[in-house]
This record gives C-alpha cells, sequence and structure tokens, in this order.
C-alpha cells in the first residue's frame, strides 16, 4: 500500500506539479506572440515632415568625454537650439559646455524634474526633444523624430535606443533588454493604438505646447502622499496619454547611451525604475482613460503579472534538482535556452554571438524578477540610488556631497 | 655378593625418591593447602590473590606468603590496597588510583568491591601470562561502579598492547556475578582462550552492565552460557575482535547498546534463549556484520541501527525470528541477509541504503520462509536478491538500485506484491531456474534499461505499471501478464523466440514498438490497447481478442504547441526582417560602434 501510495506521489509529480509549468509557459507565450506578432508588422514613419527642434538636456556629473560627444551629436543634427540645464555644483560640465554653441542655463535646484522645466521654458521651438547628458544622437533624429509629428494627434516621440560601446556582461545583455523593448514591447504599443508606455528619457521629442501645459502637473507628482523623484519619462508619457494625444515610438531614429558595468550599480537603476515602472502602471491602471488603449493596458497587465510567474521556472528547476531529476532539469535549461533566442531574435539577428550570453541573460531576467518584487514591496520610497540626491520633506535635495571619483564615472549619467 | 646388589638399588631407590619428594615440595603441598591448589588450577600466575570469606591469602609463585584477614562482608578493592603491599597498591601521589601487580581469585560467597573511592584502577599486563593480573571468580560477586579500570603495559603504556600476552581480564564463572555501573573498562582480553577475552560472564553467571563504556577490549564483553544479565545503555568500541558476544545466553536483557569501530562484529547473538528481544542496538563501522545472530529462535530485533558496518544485520539459521525497522547506512556489503537451512525470518519497514554494491536484503537459499514488508531500499547493486523459496516481498520503496528487485537461483513460490521501484539500470529480473513467481500491484518507473525481465515459466503478472525503461516488459519464458500499464517506453513488451505469453487488459503507450515477438513467440492479447507508431511487430504472431484496440499514440499536445510557438517565432522574425530589409545604417560618429 505504501509502495502504491509512493507511486501515487511520483506521478503526482509529473503530472501535477511539472504540468502546470508546461501549461503557464505556453500561456506566457501567448501573451508573448500577441505582443510579437503586432511588433513584427511595425513600420516606421517616412514622410518629408519636419519642425523646428530644440533639444534640453539637464547636466549632472556626466563624464565629460561622453558629454562632448554628445553635445557634438546633437549639435551635427541641425536643431534649432541645444539648452543645457547645469546644476551650479558641476563646473566641469560648464566648461565643456562653453566650447559649444549651445544655451546655458545654471540651475541651483538638485533634481531633473525642474531642470527639465526649465529646459523647456527657455525654448521657443514648437518641439522639444528632452535628452540625457550621455545621450549620442545619430545624425538623422532630429529628422526622423519630427515625422511621426505629422499626425496632429501625436504628442510624443520616442526613440530606438542602444548601449554605447558595450563591454563585458551586464553591458551586453542590457543591449539585450535594450532591443527586446524597441522590436516587441515598444513597437507592439506602436501598432497597436499609437500608445507607447515610456517615451524613454534618454530622448523623447514632445511638443512644446503639451510641456507647457502639463507642466504643473509633471512638477507636482505624488504617489501614495510621497512626492515622486524620478520616473520623469513614465510621467511625462503618461501625462501626454492622459489628455488624449498619441505616444509613437520611432525605430529609425537611434541612439546611444552608456550603461552600467558594475552589479551593484546595475541593480541599484533597475530597482528605481521598477518602482517608477509599478507606480506609473498601477496609477494608469486605476484611471479611465486607459480604457481608451486597450492594448497598452494589456501589456501594463502582464510585466506586472510577469514579475511573480518568470519566477516560477527556477522554483520548479530547484524542485527538479532537489529531487534529481535530472532529464527534466535538463529539458527545463535547453527549453530557457532556446525559447529566450527565440524571444530575442532581433537582437540574435543583429549580434549573433549573443546567443552564448542567452543562458546569463536568462540568469539576470530571474533576478530582475526579484527586484521588481522587490520594488513592489519598497514602492514608496523616493531614491535616485546611482546619484547623491533624495527627497527630503517633499523637495528634491542633494543628500551628501558627490564624491570626485563618482562624479566623473560614465556610470552616474544613466 | 646379590645382598650387595640389593642394597644398592635400594639406597639409589631412597635417594631419588627423596630427591623426587624435595623437588615436588610445592605440588605436594597442593594436596595440603587450597591456596596453593587455587594456584595451581588458575594457570599458576606469578601472584595470586586469593579472596576467601574470612581470609585472604597472597600467594607467590606457588607458595602462600602471607595471609591476612579482612574485615566482615564485602572487601573493596581499597581495603586490597593498603594490605598486600606492593601486589595490589595505590599509585604515590594519587590516592584515587590503585594498581593491581596481582591476579586477584574471587573464592565462593565472596565479594569484591570497587567504588569511586578507587576511581581509578590500574591493571598491569606483565610481560608474560603468568605476570598479567585479571579478577575470575566462581559462586562470587565482583561490584564496580564509578570507575575507570584499564589495562597497563609492563613499560607502562595505557591501554597494553592488544597483543600483550599477559594483558589483564575479568572473568566471572559459574554462579559468580558480576555487575558494572557507570564505568568504563578499557584494554583488556588477552588472545586465546575466550573466557580471557576481555569480559566475561561464563557459565550460569549472572549480573548486568548499566551505562557503562567498554573500550579497546579484545573483545568487548561476552556472555558465555551466562544468565538473567542486564545490559543497559553501554558502549563497546574500538575491541579487536567482536564487540559483544551473546553465546548462549539465557533471559539476556538488552536496552540500549552501542557498538561501534570493532574490528569483528558489532553484536553476535549465538545460540541462547528463545524469544529475546533486543531493543535499541545501534552498530557502527564495525569490521563485519554489525549484528549477527545464529541459531536464533523467536528473536525479536527492534528497530537496529547500522551505518558504515561491512555488512548490517545477519540471520542464520534463524527461524521465527523478526527484525522490526531496521535501518542500515552506507554498508558495502549487504545490509539484511538471510541464509541458513530452517531459517523463517520477517523483515518489517527497513529503512536500507547501500553505497553501489551488495544487496539491500539478501534472501539466500535453502532457507525455510521469509517474509519482508514495508520499507525503503537504495543504492545497492541488487535492492532485494532473492534465492530463497516461499518467500513474500510486499509494499517496498526501492530507488536506484542497480536491479530493483532480483529473483534468481532455484526459488519457488515466490510473491512480489506491492513493489516500487525507481531509477536504476533494471528493474526486476526473474531468472531461468525460478518457479510460480507472481507479481502484482507493483511499479517500475525509470529504470534506464529493462522494466521487467522474466525467463521464468510461467510467470503471473498481475497488476502493475512500468514506465519510462527503454523496454518495459522482456518475457524469455511463458508468462501471463494481466492489467499491467505500460508508458513512456521506446519498446512496450518483447517476447523472444518461442516463447508463449498471454497478455489481459494491457494498456502500452510506446512511442516505438508496442509489443514485438521473435520468430516463433506467439502473444494473445484480450481487452487490451496498444498505442504504438508500430503497434505491433516482429517476426512471431499476436492474436487478438476481446476488444483489444491497436492506435497510433496521441499527440504530444504541449510539445506541438511548443514547437508551433518556437515556429511562429522564426516566421514572425522573417516577416520583420523582409519588410525591413532596406532600413540603412544609422550614420552616426565613428567612434559609436554598435550600429548594426
Amino acid at each position: 500500500m505504501n509502495a502504491l501510495l509512493d507511486n501515487a506521489f511520483y506521478d503526482f509529480r509529473y503530472y501535477l506539479v511539472y504540468l502546470p509549468l508546461g501549461i503557464l509557459g505556453l500561456v506566457r507565450w501567448g501573451c508573448w506572440l500577441v505582443r510579437r506578432i503586432p511588433a513584427a508588422l511595425y513600420r516606421q514613419v517616412r514622410n518629408d515632415f519636419r519642425l523646428p527642434l530644440s533639444v534640453v538636456v539637464p547636466v549632472y556629473q556626466e563624464d565629460p568625454e561622453i558629454f562632448a560627444h554628445a553635445i557634438e551629436s546633437w549639435l551635427a543634427n541641425d536643431v534649432e537650439e541645444v539648452v543645457l540645464v547645469i546644476d551650479v555644483t558641476d563646473t566641469a560640465c560648464q566648461e565643456i559646455a562653453a566650447r559649444y554653441p549651445v544655451t546655458v542655463v545654471i540651475t541651483d535646484v538638485p533634481g531633473k524634474r525642474d531642470a527639465l522645466r526649465r529646459g523647456w521654458e527657455a525654448c521657443s521651438t514648437e518641439l522639444v526633444a528632452l535628452v540625457d547628458s550621455d545621450t549620442i544622437w545619430a545624425e538623422d533624429v532630429a529628422a526622423e523624430v519630427c515625422k511621426p509629428f505629422a499626425d496632429p494627434r501625436v504628442g510624443g516621440v520616442g526613440t530606438r535606443q542602444n548601449v554605447y560601446n558595450p563591454k563585458g556582461f551586464l553591458q551586453r545583455v542590457n543591449d539585450m533588454f535594450l532591443d527586446y523593448r524597441y522590436f516587441d514591447e515598444n513597437a507592439a504599443q506602436t501598432v497597436m493604438g499609437r500608445a507607447v508606455s515610456c517615451l524613454s528619457g534618454r530622448t523623447a521629442v514632445y511638443r512644446r505646447e503639451l510641456l507647457l501645459e502639463i507642466s504643473e502637473d509633471f512638477m507636482n507628482e505624488t504617489f501614495m502622499g510621497v512626492p515622486c523623484m524620478s520616473g520623469d519619462d513614465k510621467r511625462l508619457t503618461t501625462l501626454i496619454l492622459e489628455r488624449g494625444h498619441r505616444t509613437y515610438m520611432q525605430r529609425s531614429a537611434r541612439v546611444w547611451s552608456t550603461f552600467p558595468g558594475t552589479l551593484r550599480i546595475f541593480l541599484k537603476q533597475r530597482l528605481r525604475w521598477a518602482r517608477n515602472t509599478w507606480r506609473s502602471d498601477l496609477r494608469a491602471l486605476s484611471r479611465p482613460w486607459i480604457r481608451r488603449h486597450p492594448f497598452l493596458a494589456f501589456t501594463m497587465a502582464d510585466k506586472g503579472v510577469s514579475s511573480f510567474t518568470l519566477l516560477l521556472s527556477p522554483v520548479y528547476m530547484t524542485y527538479a534538482i532537489l529531487h534529481g531529476d535530472w532529464f527534466f532539469v535538463s529539458c527545463l535549461a535547453v527549453w530557457w535556452w532556446v525559447s529566450r533566442s527565440m524571444k530575442i531574435l532581433p537582437h540574435l539577428v543583429r549580434r549573433p554571438s549573443s546567443v552564448f550570453l542567452v543562458p546569463g541573460f536568462v540568469l539576470v531576467s530571474f533576478a530582475m524578477a526579484v527586484v521588481k518584487i522587490c520594488a513592489l514591496l519598497t514602492i514608496r520610497r523616493q531614491r535616485w540610488l546611482t546619484r547623491e540626491v533624495g527627497v527630503v520633506g517633499g523637495v528634491a535635495v542633494r543628500t551628501s556631497a558627490p564624491p570626485a571619483q563618482e562624479a566623473t564615472g560614465t556610470e552616474v549619467g544613466a | 655378593m646379590k645382598g650387595l646388589r640389593h642394597l644398592t638399588a635400594a639406597v639409589a631407590a631412597l635417594a631419588s625418591a627423596l630427591v623426587c619428594g624435595v623437588l615436588a615440595a610445592p605440588a605436594a603441598g597442593a594436596a595440603g593447602d587450597p591456596d596453593v591448589a587455587a594456584w595451581q588450577r588458575n594457570g599458576r600466575p606469578d601472584r595470586l590473590v586469593v579472596v576467601r570469606p574470612h581470609e585472604v591469602s597472597l600467594v607467590n609463585r606457588g607458595t602462600v606468603e602471607r595471609r591476612l584477614v579482612p574485615p566482615a562482608g564485602v572487601i573493596t578493592l581499597g581495603w586490597l590496597a593498603t594490605s598486600t603491599g606492593q601486589w595490589i597498591t595505590y599509585d604515590p601521589g594519587r590516592p584515587s588510583t590503585v594498581r593491581v601487580g596481582a591476579a586477584v581469585l574471587l573464592t565462593p560467597d565472596t565479594v569484591l568491591r570497587i567504588e569511586e573511592s578507587t576511581s581509578t584502577v590500574l591493571m598491569s599486563a606483565g610481560r608474560t601470562a603468568a605476570s598479567g593480573s585479571w579478577i575470575r571468580g566462581s559462586r562470587a560477586a565482583l561490584d564496580i561502579e564509578g570507575v575507570t579500570l584499564s589495562s597497563v603495559g609492563a613499560d607502562g603504556t595505557r591501554p597494553a598492547p592488544a597483543d600483550a600476552p599477559g594483558r589483564p581480564y575479568l572473568a566471572m564463572g559459574a554462579g559468580a556475578r558480576l555487575d558494572i555501573r557507570g564505568s568504563t573498562i578499557v584494554g583488556l582480553g588477552r588472545p586465546g582462550s575466550t573466557a580471557q577475552s576481555g569480559v566475561t560472564w561464563g557459565r550460569m553467571s549472572t549480573g548486568s552492565v548499566t551505562d557503562s563504556t567498554f573500550d579497546n577490549n579484545r573483545t568487548g564483553m561476552r556472555l558465555s552460557g551466562a544468565s538473567g544479565v542486564t545490559l543497559r545503555e553501554i558502549t563497546v568500541q574500538g575491541s579487536a575482535e567482536d564487540g559483544v558476544v551473546l553465546k548462549d545466553d539465557r533471559s539476556t536483557t538488552v536496552e540500549g547498546l552501542t557498538a561501534e569501530d570493532n574490528g569483528g562484529r558489532g553484536l553476535l547473538l549465538d545460540g541462547g534463549s528463545d524469544d529475546r528481544m533486543l531493543v535499541g542496538v545501534v552498530t557502527s563501522n564495525n569490521g563485519a556484520a554489525g549484528v549477527k545472530a545464529v541459531g536464533q529462535r523467536g528473536l525479536q530485533l527492534v528497530a537496529p541501527f547500522s551505518e558504515g558496518d561491512r555488512s548490517g544485520i545477519e540471520l542464520v539459521s534463524c527461524a521465527r525470528c523478526s527484525v522490526g525497522q531496521p535501518t542500515v547506512h552506507g554498508t558495502t556489503r549487504d545490509a539484511v541477509r538471510v541464509d541458513g537451512a530452517g531459517s523463517d525470518v520477517t523483515v518489517e519497514r527497513a529503512v536500507l541504503s547501500g553505497d553501489g554494491q551488495g544487496a539491500g536484503i539478501r534472501l539466500e537459499a535453502g532457507i525455510e520462509r521469509a517474509r519482508i514488508s514495508g520499507g525503503k531500499v537504495r543504492e545497492f547493486a541488487r535492492g532485494i536478491a532473492v534465492e530463497a523459496s516461499h518467500t513474500q516481498v510486499s509494499d517496498i520503496s526501492l530507488a536506484s538500485n542497480t536491479i530493483g528487485v532480483s529473483v534468481g537461483g532455484r526459488a519457488d513460490e515466490v510473491a512480489l506484491q506491492g513493489l516500487l521501484v525507481r531509477g536504476g539500470h533494471t528493474g526486476i529480473t526473474v531468472g531461468g531456474g525460478t518457479r510460480h513467481v507472481t507479481l502484482t500491484g507493483f511499479a517500475v518507473n525509470g529504470a534506464t534499461s529493462k522494466g521487467l525481465v522474466s525467463a521464468s515459466p510461467g510467470m503471473r503478472v498481475a497488476g502493475g505499471a512500468v514506465v519510462g525503461a527503454t523496454t518495459c516488459v522482456v518475457l524469455k519464458a511463458q508468462g501471463h501478464l494481466q492489467r499491467l500499464t505500460i508508458d513512456r517506453t521506446h519498446r512496450g513488451v518483447h517476447l523472444s523466440d518461442n516463447v508463449r505469453a498471454t497478455g489481459r487488459a494491457l494498456d502500452v503507450l510506446a512511442d516505438r514498438r508496442g509489443i514485438q515477438t521473435d520468430q516463433g513467440a506467439r502473444m494473445d492479447l484480450t481487452d487490451s490497447r496498444i498505442r504504438a507508431p508500430l503497434a505491433l511487430t516482429g517476426d512471431g504472431q499476436v492474436m487478438r481478442h476481446g476488444h483489444t484496440r491497436i492506435s497510433l499514440p496521441p499527440v504530444p499536445w504541449l510539445g506541438v504547441a511548443a514547437l508551433s510557438a518556437l515556429l511562429l517565432a522564426v516566421l514572425l522574425q522573417t516577416i520583420h526582417q523582409v519588410r525591413h530589409r532596406r532600413t540603412p545604417r544609422p550614420k552616426v560618429a565613428a567612434h559609436v560602434r554598435n550600429t548594426v
């Protein structure tokens, strides 16, 4: 009788324990295909439409070489004006800016949001590109980002990003994540309703009149009573969508930006982004305007759920290892490799050698899922994490004097 | 002249008689002095202390040197140490240490107590057998409490070397009593006689051992014909030979016995009283079996535990014996072995694990009957090896054994019921010399080679499942299969040349071949379902009766869906590539390299 009971447990393991993983996997793949099919049909806007464009760049503790390269790339785009809003303490960047024909606004108010606001208020063109100080443009970015604005309903346009000269595992993985984003999620959101969930702050172009309109809401964002410091790009995108305008990802407009190469900063950056995403998505899903964008709502919900479902797979793997079920372990490991490779095919076509990084990419994905859950549990905390600024008493302040070495590191500009 | 010769002869005879009388003086004295006679009977030690109820004699090489008057009643070692001069003496500067430099003979009706006031007793080994010390007695009592009693070599080594000819020992004989409480006995026992092997309760002696340790003896402790001895919470370790020997003993009570690191068996039971029960026997790292029982009747071994012994539990010629909840780990031979004519053994709820060698349970040919039920057996060369007839094996879980169950030799009437075999190379094998083997309600899961292999004529299988083996059932002789489920296999059933078999209510799901019959073989299928790409194959015959259905295996929908999803991903990427084939590379400064 005991033996038969044991046998029942053995069958239980296969049919009642492992089978749900297979079914769940199919469900997840189904969700991915719902995004991937429209994404495969994406096309960038092609026309000759052009509007005057200004570039607004908040600058704080940027790597001098990258900063200089970036300024040169913006000027090479024949934009009407480049407005650099530089922190009063950052004399190194002020000196670099002085070498170029740009407008410099010195600010003594810490925080990116205020710098952005000062920048777009100082501009006079119809379109304003909000750009990070470590972001380098291709020569036709200004021309490409203007094209979607031929549609008067479009309020903001995003670009395609990649890692600037990626070196090392983490930067390569970041490049994979970026390709996954622009060939999958953002492309699908563009096709299905012209509603991209986040126009990345590295380069996002908006109609200036809309920026002025949403300026107060942007500056006074709070979440559960706590003023928000980071997540400016998500907030701007949401405010644009909330007012009935559309957001578009113009993939032919390409920019490159620096990304952290150390695990510590990588995790901190991801934690900050994850908190911003949770705040923005949870708020958006609770508002009426999201009903106008069902596909956007689906992708937001899907992203939230995936944080939890993704972790089931390593849990099953651990269970199988502990029970010595090596056949299942092998199958699952191979499936991770193959299936994830299929999901990042656009990147692998571009960089085939990344196929050897896929196992690492999978493990980082699991780590990111843990980070997302941690972010949800600490959603009210407001810290930049990679910079010495924070929210104290509802106001963005410097939390300590920046160390000289960190001020010149490429990571801090991310 | 003739008279002179008679006179000379008489003088010579007289002289020789005188010489002989002088030389044989001590022996002649034996007839008269009981102490000298005792000296002669007890191996003629160099020094012998003879303890009598009202007198203590010191016999030095056969001559009574002194006679002492002991206190009335119990004599203590402390009194001997203060009264016998250099024979038994306190260690200078250590008032609780006593050195025993003589053999001590306890005569009837005497009691010698070694107590905590003499907490360390060092018994001299000497360089010869005669010079070594010992304590023996018949119809006397030796009472030891709270003492560390150790041998010490002639050169001062402690304990004395195991091969020292004069190594001390304790041995109580007929009608004697030996009690040991809260003590440690170290380094006793000399080669040769079993009575001198360490601490021995002889024939018709009795006594007890409680909370004590026997360390580095020749044989840790031995009951040889003793009666009514109680052994409670004792540890026997580091013995050169067996740890504990219970031979021909009567009414022994064992509760909490630990035998570890002994050179021979941890516990040897040889003969003795019927229907005895041993509780809480723990053996580890012994050089032979943890427990060996020979010639027992009605023995009950309750929850014995063996770890790292060379073999676990051996039962030889034991009738009506049972082993309940035995646990054996890390043995290099058999965990439980039953052998010997007349054996009738029950083993229940065994938990056995090995290191890939030997058998979990081995039932040798020639035993009368065996019943094995419940428990878990893992990581042996053979989980259960049966060569015995009249055997029942039921409700056992076997995992990761090279062969789960092996029935071989001339075994007859073997019933295997409710077995679960997981992993390993082969699930169950039944040899050609066996008869009347039945398998019911069993399951074989995940064997890497074959699930069930039978060459036993007439073997019957009723109810069971074989899953995951390369070939699930191989019949090399006539067999009857009933209510058998076969799944996740390359080949369901394989019949060798000229084999005839019947199958009723079989459910076979194979990814290559369902039933394969070789030349001249014939399978009669009734009310069965065979699902495989090649359901019925081979040069033999398969006859279908009743509602037997043959079909292709079901589609693995989950796998097909996964494959479809992968293909769809490739298709979508191809669509994307085609639609964007004219997208030019971006123009950007030369220092930007990630532009593909």
